[in-house]
């Protein structure tokens, strides 16, 4: 049984695809260590939720048209897991709220909604 | 093993196609409707009968009259979310409302007026579309069933209702979903990206009233946010496929204009929004050696091939084949435009 409660110590996000396809998108790293604890406990909290070791490698997507497609990496210190999902295949919205909250971290502040 | 009649060795549905279809189409509920569309989405899938997405109507929608309501997931995942705005309510505050609603109702509007073609099912379905999906959320889609627009993230995009060429291919996916039914991978999904951006393409054109000549010919011009001294101009050309950007961030647009640089890797379920470039060029081509309008007769020539001559496995050949036999019901210089232009791009 995997020890989802201990703090991670990399997440990663990449998406890819969409209407806008070809077009390259950055993988986002986050290092946990640099966070400020504040930070470092919200996302704790959003990997937990986002349930990682309970949810497929792969969600088997409809294959809708211009689906964004989203790969999540979250590393602990023992293990890690990676969950990739598209738009409308049915995955759990606290993957989304996971992916959202790292790809909004990695920005500029002035930038962040 | 089921011992159901109709049903492939291994997959069975418990629920038959006419109850999920009642169900899609009559259930108050928007999440039975949507589970009940994605079940006939597979059943179809499955069994190769895409007539299941074909043969019935929408619950509750009248025939031929303009239907649009716009939801709002207020940066939350859930579809179709809280509704905003039905038809015929005045205009809102919130641009990407009454940029989703506008715009739905000119491809609308292009459908039935040049298409004579009722909406996207042509049996008056309703159009829905959801705003403010997700967060920071980079992309717009059709999900078999509606309209699905993120706000962008405000640093490479803009907010996804922004181009009403966006918005009109989108839609065409639902079209070729209840025609062609083209499958979404390798050279029939690239058909499918195609048609999406002609007819996105030829709604704006028709909308700003161009000529062939004068259109700009982009897809989602204005949707990527400028940057000194880059291109973003737009995410796909049919004039010049491989050059609508090319940035440090975004990469450079790959598309190629001819078979010769056909793309033949794995990326982009074997490069439907790559190879797409080909058979856009194609149409580029023709619809501008024919000239005036390109709705009239280029459009009207794609339009037929895509509703009657094309099906889920369809390639490029199969593209080029039908558009040249249809173009010659358009005279003999349609017939010679575009076999001139399918040659061009080497097929």
């Amino acid at each position: 049984m995997i020890d989802q409660t201990a703090p991670p110590i990399i997440v990663e996000c990449q998406r890819q695809g969409g209407i806008a396809f070809p077009m390259r998108r950055p993988k986002i790293t986050l290092d946990v260590a640099g966070l400020p604890a504040e930070e470092r406990a919200t996302l704790q909290h959003l990997v937990q939720a986002a349930d990682m070791a309970g949810q497929p490698a792969d969600y088997p997507g409809p294959g809708y048209p211009d689906a964004l497609e989203t790969q999540l990496t979250v590393i602990w210190p023992s293990h890690s897991a990676t969950v990739r999902f598209r738009d409308g295949d049915g995955h759990p919205a606290p993957l989304d709220e996971l992916a959202g909250w790292v790809l909004r971290h990695n920005r500029p502040e002035q930038e962040k909604k | 093993m089921c011992q159901h009649d109709g049903c492939p060795p291994h997959v069975c549905f418990i629920i038959p196609p006419h109850m999920m279809e009642h169900v899609a189409t009559h259930s108050p509920d928007p999440t039975m409707r949507r589970r009940a569309m994605r079940n006939l989405y597979h059943q179809g899938r499955i069994r190769g009968m895409r007539e299941s997405m074909n043969q019935f109507a929408f619950a509750g929608l009248a025939t031929g009259t303009k239907r649009r309501t716009i939801y709002d997931a207020k940066h939350g995942g859930d579809l179709p979310g809280t509704l905003v705005r039905s038809e015929g309510q005045a205009a809102g505050k919130d641009v990407a409302v009454n940029e989703a609603y506008d715009y739905a109702g000119k491809t609308y509007d292009f459908y039935m007026q040049v298409l004579k073609r009722n909406s996207v099912d042509n049996k008056g379905m309703r159009l829905d579309s959801t705003v403010h999906y997700s967060t920071d959320y980079d992309n717009a889609f059709w999900n078999g069933q509606q309209m699905v627009y993120g706000d962008g993230d405000g640093h490479l995009f803009d907010r996804f209702t922004k181009c009403l060429d966006v918005i009109g291919h989108e839609l065409t996916h639902g079209v070729t979903q209840f025609t062609a039914g083209l499958d979404y991978s390798s050279q029939s999904g690239a058909l499918n990206e195609s048609f999406s951006d002609v007819f996105g393409s030829l709604i704006k054109q028709q909308a700003a009233g161009d000529t062939a000549a004068k259109a700009d010919w982009l897809i989602g011009e204005g949707l990527l946010i400028p940057k000194a001294g880059t291109n973003r101009t737009a995410l796909r050309s049919l004039k010049a496929p491989g050059t609508a950007y090319d940035d440090p961030d975004l990469g450079k647009d790959p598309q190629p204009a001819t078979m010769k640089d056909y793309y033949s890797g794995s990326d982009d379920n074997y490069g439907v929004h790559i190879n797409s470039g080909i058979p856009n060029h194609a149409f580029y081509l023709a619809a501008t050696k024919i000239g005036g309008k390109a709705w009239e007769v280029a459009g009207a020539i794609w339009y037929e091939v895509l509703t009657t001559r094309l099906q889920l496995w369809s390639e490029f050949k199969d593209a080029a084949a039908a558009t040249r036999e249809v173009a010659q019901k358009h005279g003999a210089a349609a017939g010679t435009a575009v076999d001139d232009a399918w040659k061009a791009v080497g097929l």
